[in-house]
């Protein structure tokens, strides 16, 4: 087990598989095997426990596969098409979850943004910003700036500069 | 403190402009903010192809300089202002880059960005591509250009077709920044080439006897396929070849004009059978014709596009004959039903806007 700290204090025990889904916990480990407390200074409890879920269903489902493909090669039975078939469902299943777990508000997915990006967990980065250019699809800049409640901090000669440069854009 | 979103890292930023994938959604997305705007490149180079817009070139000769698009995805039209086009021929359209001649000087052309790069003077020494009398106000001398792939990308290679009463050569290649053109040896020296298409480094040429040949622009190396299409070139044909990803072959493509709908037939080289066949499935795939300019694009597409070929139609419909119209179709390759779009674009006899239609897909780069 390995405790990991958040920025304001709340301590998370985990098994080490589940810390290791993050690259730099993984190279921490790496480099000092005693190491069973981490201190995570850019990460509060809240996101912190979002991303442990993330992390714990992810290492789960792949233990699973493992479990799955070795009981398959020691019993010898079936074909090989089976642990094909089990992969795919367990695939879809983890999709689906993936889905499910990202459908939180912006200011959840843009702390779990630079989370994913401190801890160096690349699943979850390429799943935050997928949701992220999800969000953005469709959408004109008017309408970016209103779900993300950004300024336009353009002068109104900027503004215009710009929608000149691709004025087809904006027809 | 609420995060604020102006404030993302701009690597972060990055990523998710990364997975937007069509221009509008990018140029929109730089537009939001100065940090954004900042952050992200005017000529991203994730952006897959795009769906083509039918372009409508200027007249040459005439200075005002208007361009017309109709954006199938989008059921727009665009009007665009060039002045550097004005008076130029437009011989080509790939990758979104314009290919345009005038008095035998070549230069490419972005429509989107407006950039534009020089390519050797077709006067240039040591090869003399036009004969020297040659009456320069004639039309232009290329019949076809196309280009291997975006030129701000490495390696772009321009491949020139010549029209037959402008040149004794054919085939002739440049890259970007060399100072002449090189020809192409003839494979078969009585016949000409009708079209081309430039894929993977290769020029896949198809002859008045459809024979197709393949030219190898890294080892300069020529075959020919060991059969040649099946069926004549008759006078109202059109032959386009266009280049396939995951195929041992280009698709050739005809379009026969009887009397209003053309038919369009597509066959592809089977291994098997050491020969032509005509396909009716192109999978994912759709086709954009060009019925004058032969200038053909292949494109991946989801489910809604699959399998069909647009072409334009350019027709002088109007009884007065003050007027034409260009048309857009659509014919589903399994079933041979031919859909027209209900764009038409009428403009004035000699407008300027009255150029020959291109296709030309969109690129920032």
């Amino acid at each position: 087990m390995i405790t990991l700290t958040s920025s304001d204090g709340v301590q998370f025990d985990v098994r080490e598989a589940v810390a290791k889904e993050s690259q730099i916990i993984r190279d921490m480990i790496q480099d000092d095997c005693v190491i069973t407390n981490i201190p995570l200074a850019n990460v509060n409890h809240k996101i912190l426990s979002i991303v442990l879920e993330y992390c714990q269903m992810h290492v789960d489902k792949t233990e699973m596969e493992v479990n799955a493909s070795k009981h398959q090669t020691t019993t010898g039975e079936g074909s090989s098409s089976v642990p094909v078939a089990l992969k795919v469902s367990s695939n879809k299943n983890l999709n689906d979850w993936d889905k499910e777990f990202i459908n939180v508000d912006l200011d959840t997915l843009y702390d779990l943004i630079l989370a994913a990006n401190y801890l160096n967990i690349s699943g979850l980065l390429n799943l935050t910003t997928q949701a992220a250019a999800d969000i953005i699809k469709g959408k004109t800049t008017e309408e970016i700036r209103a779900t993300f409640n950004i300024k336009n901090d353009f002068t109104p000669e900027e503004e215009a500069a710009i929608r000149k440069e691709n004025p087809w854009a904006f027809e | 403190m609420r995060p604020c979103w102006a404030d993302l890292p701009c690597d972060l930023l990055r990523v998710i402009a990364e997975k937007v994938t069509t221009n509008t959604q990018y140029v929109h997305l730089r537009a939001v903010c100065k940090a954004w705007r900042n952050a992200l490149t005017p000529h991203p180079h994730h952006l897959p192809p795009q769906f083509p817009w039918l372009m409508l070139s200027p007249q040459p000769g005439i200075s005002d300089a208007h361009v017309s698009f109709y954006d199938i995805a989008r059921s727009k039209t665009y009007q665009f202002q060039f002045p550097y086009m004005s008076g130029k021929y437009c011989c080509g359209s790939s990758h979104g880059w314009l290919v345009l001649e005038h008095e035998h000087r070549v230069s490419l052309l972005n429509p989107i960005t407006s950039r534009c790069i020089d390519l050797p003077s077709l006067d240039a020494p040591p090869t003399l591509l036009i004969p020297s009398d040659y009456h320069k106000g004639h039309k232009s001398c290329i019949q076809k250009a196309s280009l291997s792939c975006n030129p701000f990308k490495p390696g772009c290679v321009v491949v020139a077709l010549f029209s037959s009463h402008t040149s004794n050569w054919e085939l002739v290649f440049c890259q970007i920044g060399d100072s002449h053109w090189t020809e192409l040896k003839k494979w078969n020296p009585l016949l000409r080439v009708e079209n081309f298409t430039l894929y993977n480094n290769l020029v896949y040429t198809v002859n008045t006897e459809m024979e197709i040949s393949v030219y190898d622009l890294q080892d300069r190396s020529v075959w020919t396929f060991p059969s040649k299409l099946s069926s004549h070139l008759c006078v109202r044909d059109k032959i386009n070849i266009v280049g396939d990803a995951g195929s041992s072959g280009p698709l050739i493509v005809r379009m026969i004009k009887y009397f209003s709908d053309p038919m369009v037939y597509v066959y592809k080289w089977s291994d098997d059978w050491q020969t032509w066949l005509e396909v009716k499935d192109i999978g994912k795939r759709v086709l954009f014709l060009n019925e004058r300019h032969s200038n053909s694009i292949i494109l991946q597409c989801d489910e809604k596009q699959e399998n069909k070929v647009y072409y334009d139609i350019k027709q002088m419909s109007d009884p007065t004959w003050n007027f034409f119209h260009v048309g857009l179709n659509r014919v589903n390759l399994e079933s041979g039903m031919v859909v027209p779009l209900s764009w038409r674009l009428v403009f004035p006899l000699g407008s300027p806007r009255s150029g020959l239609p291109l296709w030309v897909t969109p690129s920032l780069i």
